[in-house]
């Protein structure tokens, strides 16, 4: 799943397209952030003119007639407390502060020594301290600042004004956050959500495009291994095709020319070699037996005829079990299976090995289960390969011994044992006994005939039914071959 | 060449029958195209068994030879399919050893002719292809013998086919 190509494709696009989504999403959000807080301090300046202007309207309507303003200049001169006209001034703002829609908003004005001159009534505790924290001078200081009151967000603006052109004061405005940062985190939330189901959205349609994409690559594969051994002949169709897949399909196509080329090569080769190395031989071995038939010969000679005709055969043997190791390696339509009741089968194959290993004085037992063994097989093949394995058991087991071929069913398998009580494989072999050509060190030692490709044919043929084989073995104790076959 | 090699035979043996129509009496009465020495032969008596070896081996022909007169039977040669023809034509042949791989009429192609013509002879596939693969090859024939495996075999085929 994860080394597909579809996965890794998917994956790319969403990957490719989540990074896109979230540096416009996040531009988005500042872009809208920004504007956000410059309407919030357009509309603080705006209130804060209006503020000054009340204030500075009030000192000019109200002018050196009435007492109020008067009392409020010469407090505003000499800055002396006066409990009264603050009241007044304040309740003047709060009367201005419905019809300006800033009820939420809180404000003071101090003069130039950070002394409180007027403020809004309602002014939270600890709002003083904010507001001081970034009064001109302070460490805080500056034109818009945030600052928290009651625990909530603030913009705060500190305008500097004159009032009667002779006293420079600073009005502190602030105007609560909270609808820009809920109108904020409104829209960071529905960003979240529409990048999450674009991106879920993308995967799904992205898989699905892949799939479609790669349909033909699929196909291509789905004929490729229709292709065997069998029907080399086969090209797959390059019709319907994209141009791409085009090329793919004929350089494969192309491929499989050349196997066929060199399968039928090895075919020919393989034919020729039997030709040409066993008829010579094929000869050579008559005139042998011709000479050998003979009863005017010496004693010598017949010697020497006899050793000569065993190694034709074995050279005749080498070359019949090379061609059909070369066979089985390439094609698998030389096993002609068929339905075979392997108990039958096998105690036909044991009377006839009991005879050679009653020359050599071993005995052969035979056990099998009282039911049918039903499997398909190639009985000349089989019988190849349990003559194989019971040849060497007798081979390798010392007269007096026996071997044993035993048959078991094991769910939906039948398993044969071929066991002897013979020398054992050493244990530096037992890798390597399957391998072809190989002669394990007790057979040179003991100068036992073989071509040592025996046991790689047993395997080659076990394999080519769907089952395996196996041993185990002790040395001077015996070696167990196991072959396994699936029931039909 | 396998098509016109078969017509020629064919062709061959109209005029052989057309023959031999006129001759057959002066043998047999009843008018079957058959050779004299049939006459006598009970099927038991081995030295009128008559074996043909086709094989472009010298070797292989002397070797067969050698064996087969031996065990009594009169063996005759041929080197090609040419030549085992104009044997079959003149001789009554019993049993016939077929090579497969030989130049120009392969055994194949002979063996299609012998069967047409000859349904009586016995066929023995004789060649180095494993036995399945001369199975393959040449279908019904009698038997099939591997020819690296030897006299014993050869002999033990021959004794079941001629029993």
């Amino acid at each position: 799943m994860i080394h597909s190509i579809r996965f890794k494709t998917t994956i790319l696009y969403s990957g490719i397209l989540c990074v896109i989504l979230v540096c416009f999403s996040s531009y988005l959000y500042h872009s809208v952030r920004r504007i956000l807080y410059q309407n919030l301090e357009q509309e603080l300046t705006m209130r804060a003119d209006q503020i000054v202007g009340t204030i500075a309207a009030y000192g000019e309507m109200t002018g050196g007639h009435m007492p109020a303003m008067s009392l409020m200049r010469q407090f505003l001169s000499d800055q002396n407390e006066t409990p009264l006209w603050r009241g007044a001034m304040d309740k003047l703002w709060e009367r201005h502060r419905f019809s300006l829609g800033a009820h939420n908003d809180f404000f003071r004005v101090v003069n130039a020594n950070g002394e409180v001159i007027m403020q809004s009534e309602d002014l939270p505790s600890g709002a003083s301290r904010e507001f001081d924290r970034t009064l001109p001078g302070s460490k805080d200081a500056g034109v818009f600042v945030k600052i928290f009151l009651n625990g909530a967000a603030f913009r705060e603006l500190n305008y500097p004004f004159t009032f009667n052109y002779r006293q420079p004061l600073t009005l502190q405005l602030a105007m609560p956050l909270a609808p820009v940062d809920r109108a904020l985190s409104r829209l960071l939330a529905a960003m979240i959500v529409a990048v999450t189901a674009i991106l879920l959205l993308s995967l799904f349609i992205g898989s699905f495009l892949t799939k479609r994409i790669l349909w033909p690559v699929m196909e291509v594969t789905r004929a490729a291994n229709n292709i065997s051994q069998r029907n080399l002949g086969v090209r797959i169709s390059e019709q319907s095709l994209d141009q791409e897949m085009r090329v793919l399909v004929a350089s494969f196509n192309q491929m499989i020319g050349r196997l066929e080329k060199s399968f039928a090569h090895i075919n020919e080769f393989s034919s020729h070699v039997a030709h040409e190395l066993k008829t010579p031989l094929a000869i050579i071995k008559g005139e042998l037996e011709i000479a050998l038939s003979r009863e005017d010969i010496s004693p010598e000679s017949r010697q020497v005829m006899m050793v000569t005709l065993q190694e034709v055969n074995r050279l005749i043997r080498i070359i019949k079990d090379l061609l059909l190791i070369a066979k089985f390696d390439y094609r698998l339509d030389i096993f002609k299976m068929a339905p075979l009741e392997l108990g039958a089968f096998l105690k036909e194959v044991h009377q006839h090995a009991a005879v050679l290993a009653g020359e050599k004085g071993v005995r052969l037992y035979f056990s099998a289960p009282e039911r049918d063994l039903p499997i398909q097989g190639d009985a000349v093949h089989l019988r190849r390969l349990f003559f194989n394995l019971i040849h060497n058991a007798v081979k390798f087991t010392p007269s007096g011994g026996e071997v044993r071929l035993e048959i078991d069913v094991t769910g939906r398998s039948v398993r044969v044992d071929v066991k002897d009580t013979g020398i054992g494989i050493a244990p530096e072999d037992q890798d390597r006994i399957f391998e072809k050509f190989f002669r394990g060190r007790q057979q040179i030692q003991l100068e036992t005939p073989g071509t040592g490709l025996g046991l790689s044919l047993a395997r080659s043929i076990a394999r080519a039914h769907g089952g395996d084989i196996s041993f185990e073995s002790k040395p001077a104790q015996g070696t167990t071959f196991t072959v396994i076959l699936p029931l039909v | 060449m396998k098509n016109t090699f078969v017509n020629a035979i064919a062709d061959y043996y109209q005029q052989r029958e057309e023959e031999q129509e006129s001759s057959a009496e002066i043998f047999d009465g009843s008018g079957m195209g058959v050779w004299p020495f049939d006459l006598f032969d009970d099927g038991k008596n081995p030295r009128l068994k008559k074996l043909l070896v086709v094989d472009d081996e010298a070797g292989i022909r002397n070797n067969y030879a050698h064996i087969f007169s031996r065990e009594g039977f009169s063996v005759l040669t041929a080197a090609s399919s040419m030549e085992a023809n104009e044997l079959l034509a003149r001789e009554k042949i019993n049993l016939m050893f077929l090579d497969i791989n030989m130049a120009e009429v392969d055994g194949g192609t002979f063996f299609e002719v012998v069967r047409s013509f000859h349904p009586c002879i016995k066929v023995v596939v004789t060649s180095v292809y494993p036995i399945e693969e001369q199975m393959e090859r040449i279908r019904n024939a009698d038997a099939y013998h591997d020819k690296a495996d030897g006299k014993d075999a050869l002999l033990g085929i021959v004794s079941t086919l001629m029993a």
